[in-house]
């Protein structure tokens, strides 16, 4: 079948993807949408999936335009060839912090919920280790692992969502549409933060055999994401309500924590859910991890990537670190969300897409006259 | 020469060729030198016609060669029959070899042969070598018959409903036992051989235009490439042969069955039949081969599908239910039902060591009672599972150093690995074991997922003879691939071989047959 080492299908980017996005972000975000918008967050929620869409298949544009490119070259080539190394390089630094404040709340969130006794340092390290392992297998073992881990880690806890539906409370939703307006675009930048991720499908694009299914692949997994989201928020909120939802740190793991699951051996079954949620951030972790590796090896001209994850890795952890509490994690994510997440996912391909339609468009011109 | 000719064909089996001389006194010599000090060689110089003026040798192997077959079917034709016939020596002077070859040997098996090299390797197989006086060649006589193990019930392969044949350590008979269930001329047979010392007879089996070209090309050329002394027994093979030597999990099937085998072959797969082991491999594996019992396939869908699932469940809970246990018991009490966590307490009361410690312990034990069962000779293996088993579980959990619903758990863990098809599949999920309750002992269930994620991600990485290990798992191209995993869908269901392995002749059940058929031809009758 794939014997190259760097070939994967379109199904399996399509897992990659999910499991990427799928991860850290919806813990907390019911609480950032109730207390942006209250009532209405769903609605935002969907307006939000939906524009992320229409941006998902501008960045999907981009990846079918330049086929076997990655971000480097496909700036290179659209810009001029500096500008590819330092736009590859801002990709490289945004997959590294967004790697080390995924891994600094994910740490937190296993010392809050199941180990309450270890040091941070060593959940933190031993969870770097085994992502370091999976980076240096190669990103078709990525690939397989994501088909493998994407049911494995969704279905328990969409599994506990529907035990809870008894207890939900759908009135908590109404009124509809009585936030202003300003509040509402405020928080679609919010929702993009969730989505943060998407944007490897730029440098995935390069190894996918089947090009010609990147784009089903790309709005599969939107449509996916955003269910996901969607039920989350949504029984979170049900169950809470929204003057609950607000103070609750992570709303979605405190709702895994109220569940009683009848007739099961076990009591509290958060732990468990919690230990199959870690294989999505996992997944969220290993593979920015490998992208950033890849954009450095390309950088850098040199054919081995896998001593570079080894090379990464102690900075990782220092970094992941630096932040005091989850408090400053969450603030910091906020900012870094705000701005440089949408500078990469959002302006940068946009504007590449623009240049080079504009190109193309010149240059047939320029055929045209002479 | 056509494709697989070229494909098999071995550079040395010419290269040190030695010529036979025209004298029958020359080559003896040279055979006597070259088996100096073998006594098991037999030497037999014979006249032969009316005026035994025609010097012949038989030379065998005492032993190895079957002596009625030379004696009664070589030696009496020639030296007696071909006396008594007179034939009329001047028609007969310029061909007399021919003659022989062709007219006075009954035996079916016969091949000439030029090389003194050849005759020698021939002889220790089993062969008897014909020699003539003033004739550079020699005639081999198939005559293996040494005194084999009958065919008998597979040990490790047990079914209930199925062929009670198993492979026996003569290759001969396992390749017939193959051959009785494929029926085809597109079967193929291809033999080598392997060991430097041993030159030991290796097959490797396979169906033209089913087979994955790329898989066999694989197999041929590592098993080419294999310089070894000896090779005792297929283990050896799979050892030389394997993608990754580090991995826990083995990346070739061995199997007694020879319908086990067929069904791969079916499949698109490769199988090496070594002479002298009754294991022959199959490869490439993945985990869901393993999982597959014989039996699946000749019982009821409804009942096997269940079963499958049970065995998936076992697998699972003979891997993590120990670590889960320690996880639970020393980082998350809370998991625990209030009314079962208070009687663990109670259990636990006295007993001194933590929970990890305790389950390795227990686990240890229990290995150690299962090797100590198998070397034992059959009755006091029994014996000292029984011993080891109730009464010193019992001693310890009075004498209060483990609490009982760890031995609990540890019996469950044990009949689960039970359940397991595949001996070394079996183990390779034992040892794992160990290393989770470890993981389970540091870091509680986060440990035990961080171990479980390594294990995943090194199955993924793993690659047997070019096909992904966890295939199909890894794909979600099509459905197809699925219906015998987890469950085993109907037969008249599985219409194609599967995908990941077989690319060409993708069908097994033609389109024609339908349930539908079946009915109307009842329909008809009646």
């Amino acid at each position: 079948m794939d014997r190259n080492n760097d070939v994967i299908m379109s199904s399996q980017l399509y897992s990659i993807l999910v499991t990427t996005v799928i991860g850290i972000g919806i813990l907390s975000m019911p609480r950032a949408l109730a207390e942006n918008v209250g009532p209405d967050s769903l609605i935002v929620l969907v307006l939000g999936s939906v524009l992320f869409l229409i941006i998902a298949l501008l960045i999907q544009r981009l990846v079918t335009k330049f086929p076997n490119k990655t971000i480097i070259e496909m700036s290179a080539n659209v810009l001029f060839k500096p500008m590819g190394t330092i736009i590859g390089f801002g990709y490289f630094l945004h997959l590294l912090i967004s790697t080390v404040l995924v891994v600094r709340a994910f740490g937190e969130i296993t010392k809050n919920f199941l180990l309450l006794n270890t040091p941070i340092e060593v959940i933190i390290i031993s969870f770097l280790i085994t992502v370091v392992y999976s980076v240096r297998s190669g990103i078709e073992s990525i690939a397989r692992l994501a088909v493998i881990i994407l049911p494995m880690s969704i279905f328990p806890a969409l599994f506990v969502m529907l035990v809870a539906i008894p207890d939900l409370d759908f009135t908590y939703f109404l009124p509809i549409l009585k936030t202003p307006l300003p509040k509402i675009i405020k928080t679609v930048p919010q929702i993009f933060f969730s989505f943060i991720g998407f944007e490897i499908i730029l440098q995935l694009g390069f190894f996918v055999k089947d090009r010609k299914n990147i784009k089903k692949a790309a709005i599969k997994s939107i449509l996916f994401i955003s269910s996901v989201y969607f039920v989350f928020t949504a029984i979170t909120i049900a169950r809470f309500g929204i003057a609950e939802t607000k103070i609750l740190t992570w709303p979605v793991v405190t709702l895994f924590k109220s569940v009683d699951v009848p007739g099961t051996l076990l009591e509290n079954v958060e732990a468990v859910i919690m230990a199959t949620w870690l294989l999505s951030i996992f997944m969220s972790v290993a593979v920015s991890y490998y992208v950033a590796t890849f954009l450095l090896s390309r950088i850098l001209k040199s054919k081995e990537h896998n001593y570079l994850a080894l090379f990464i890795l102690p900075l990782v952890y220092i970094l992941s670190l630096i932040p005091k509490n989850i408090v400053e994690v969450y603030e910091f994510l906020d900012k870094f969300a705000n701005i440089v997440s949408i500078t990469m996912i959002f302006i940068i391909p946009i504007f590449l897409l623009f240049i080079s339609f504009l190109k193309r468009k010149s240059k047939k011109g320029m055929k045209r006259n002479g | 020469m056509n494709y697989y000719e070229k494909l098999f064909n071995t550079q040395e089996d010419t290269q040190n060729k030695i010529n036979m001389a025209k004298g029958l006194e020359e080559n003896l010599k040279r055979l006597k030198e070259m088996l100096s000090n073998c006594d098991d060689i037999i030497y037999r110089e014979f006249n032969v016609g009316k005026d035994q003026k025609l010097k012949f040798a038989t030379v065998y192997a005492e032993g190895l060669a079957d002596k009625i077959i030379v004696n009664e079917y070589v030696l009496k034709n020639l030296m007696i029959l071909a006396r008594i016939t007179e034939p009329e020596v001047n028609s007969i002077r310029e061909k007399v070899y021919g003659l022989i070859k062709d007219g006075v040997l009954s035996v079916s098996d016969l091949k000439e042969i030029d090389d003194l090299n050849e005759v020698v390797n021939n002889v220790l197989s089993g062969e008897t070598v014909l020699l003539f006086d003033k004739w550079d060649k020699a005639i081999v006589i198939a005559s293996k018959g040494w005194p084999m193990r009958g065919i008998s019930e597979p040990e490790t392969d047990t079914v209930i409903r199925g062929s009670r044949e198993g492979f026996t350590e003569t290759l001969r008979v396992n390749t017939a036992l193959v051959r009785r269930r494929i029926r085809d001329s597109k079967f193929k047979i291809k033999q080598m051989r392997i060991g430097r010392r041993s030159k030991t007879d290796v097959a490797v089996l396979f169906i033209d235009g089913i087979v994955n070209q790329d898989i066999l090309k694989t197999v041929v050329y590592r098993l080419k490439s294999i310089e070894i002394d000896g090779i005792l027994e297929s283990g050896y093979i799979e050892q030389l042969i394997e993608d990754n030597w580090r991995s826990p999990f083995p990346q070739v099937q061995s199997t007694e069955r020879p319908e086990k085998v067929a069904a791969a072959l079916y499949e698109g797969k490769v199988a090496i039949i070594v002479d002298n082991t009754p294991f022959a491999l199959i490869l490439p594996t993945t985990f869901n081969a393993l999982i597959q019992a014989t039996e699946d396939y000749n019982e009821r869908v409804l009942i096997t599908s269940i079963i499958r699932f049970l065995r998936y469940t076992a697998m699972l809970i003979s891997v993590i239910l120990p670590a889960l246990y320690v996880a639970m018991l020393a980082f998350h009490p809370g998991m625990i039902p209030t009314e079962l966590a208070l009687y663990i307490a109670g259990n636990r009361d006295g007993v001194p060591f933590p929970a990890v410690i305790e389950a390795l312990i227990m686990e240890g034990a229990l290995e150690l009672l299962r090797e100590a069962g198998i070397r034992l000779p059959g009755p006091i293996g029994a014996t000292i599972g029984i011993i080891g088993g109730l009464v010193l579980g019992q001693a310890a959990v009075d004498a209060g150093i483990v609490s009982s619903l760890m031995i609990i758990v540890v019996a469950i863990t044990a009949i689960s690995s039970y359940s397991n098809p595949n001996y070394s599949f079996a183990i390779s999920f034992r040892m794992l074991r160990f290393t989770y309750i470890m993981a389970a002992g540091f870091l509680g269930l986060y440990g035990l997922m961080l171990a479980i994620l390594i294990t995943l991600i090194h199955l993924c990485n793993l690659k047997s003879f070019g096909i992904p290990y966890l295939s199909p798992f890894i794909y979600y191209t099509s459905l197809k691939d699925f219906k015998d995993t987890f469950i085993r869908v109907p037969l008249h269901k599985m219409k194609g071989r599967p995908q990941f392995i077989a690319k060409e002749d993708k069908d097994r059940l033609m389109n024609k047959f339908s349930r539908d058929n079946l009915k109307r031809g009842e329909d008809n009758n009646g």
